[in-house]
């Protein structure tokens, strides 16, 4: 847990070369913060993405940790691991003020906290809604559903085992430019 | 207008998500019943091939897995002496050299194959990987770690 705002800005930082590219040249790039909405955990990170045109790409990188109060078994501490996702994507301008976004690609979740071999590996299918609040600043929610995924990973099933909708939704804001 | 509708839409949804956050589980089953054999003695490796000096039971690479599986693995005890223990680990290595004379690199190719039995012999469970490394010994801790890895600890959180 100590190390965690360390690799929380490292994090951060690494997405900030993104725009400086696009701006010079002439595609969209755009840096994001992101909150996983999910029960017992907190789940956070930050990502860029690039659009040369309507088809682009993005990476987003994210760190998970049990709440206290979590049920869990097997786990040492709260800190459990993360979430590395590249897609590609595309984006359709609604208005000038919002676009659509639909992607896909790969999330890995290296479980370091579990032990330093742990992966899972899932293929989802990502939309995405966002609507700017100034000329570059912007906030978003982002379901995904996977179509694939490592056995034990599922979202939308409680610890107990009852399910719910199988979907992992984020929101966050971000940052864009031209 | 559709930027008010999105907008108001979006709201709408952020209020009803954070308002009741979505389950997500992760999990991973033992891959034996680590209740029934909670404990486990574990043989010096058996370490052979052209990339190390001399064949033969290494008891410095029994007591690095035995470090491992104590790290990470489902055992409750892991002992490097065969008392009082549920089941028995027997670990093979083989480590072999690869020299690229273009560039004059030495790569090190390796397997590793393991049997847990149990104290009369029967097979409860049995694995191998392979992995190629730089020197000998990264080869031989890539490989042990695999092992431990194998038997990694039932989670679900």
């Amino acid at each position: 847990m100590p190390r965690a705002p360390f690799l929380i800005a490292l994090a951060l930082g690494l997405t900030l070369a993104a725009p400086a590219h696009a701006a010079s040249s002439g595609g969209r790039g755009g840096v994001d913060a992101e909150i996983f909405l999910v029960k017992d955990k907190v789940w956070l990170g930050g990502g860029f993405s690039y659009f040369p045109g309507t088809f682009g790409f993005d990476g987003a990188f994210s760190f998970i940790w049990l709440t206290s109060d979590a049920p869990e078994r097997g786990v040492d501490g709260t800190f459990v691991g993360s979430q590395l996702g590249l897609h590609v994507a595309a984006r359709l301008d609604i208005t000038r003020g919002a676009h659509v976004r639909i992607a896909t690609g790969v999330d890995a979740y290296p479980l370091y906290g579990i032990n330093a071999d742990e992966w899972k590996l899932a293929w989802p299918l990502i939309a995405e809604a966002r609507v700017f609040v100034t000329r570059t600043l912007n906030v978003f929610i982002r379901p995904r559903y996977y179509i694939l995924s490592s056995d034990g990973l599922e979202p939308g099933r409680a610890y107990e085992g009852d399910e719910t909708v199988p979907f992992l939704v984020s929101i966050g804001f971000g940052g864009e430019w031209k | 207008m559709i930027r008010k509708a999105l907008g108001i839409t979006l709201a709408a949804l952020l209020a009803a998500l954070l308002a009741g956050c979505l389950p997500m589980t992760f999990s991973h089953e033992g891959v034996i019943d680590f209740e029934k054999y909670p404990s486990v003695y574990v043989q010096p490796v058996l370490v052979t091939g052209q990339g190390v000096f001399g064949d033969g039971p290494d008891s410095s690479a029994q007591s690095y897995l035995i470090s491992e599986l104590r790290d990470a693995s489902g055992f409750e005890r892991v002992v490097g002496e065969p008392v009082n223990v549920s089941a028995v680990l027997v670990v093979e290595v083989r480590i072999d050299v690869d020299y690229d004379s273009q560039d004059g690199t030495e790569d090190y190719p390796g397997t590793a194959s393991w049997y847990l039995r149990t104290l009369d012999g029967a097979l409860i469970n049995e694995g191998s990987t392979s992995e190629t490394s730089n020197t000998p010994q990264e080869a031989l801790e890539d490989l042990l770690d695999e092992v431990g890895h194998h038997y990694l600890r039932p989670y679900r959180f």
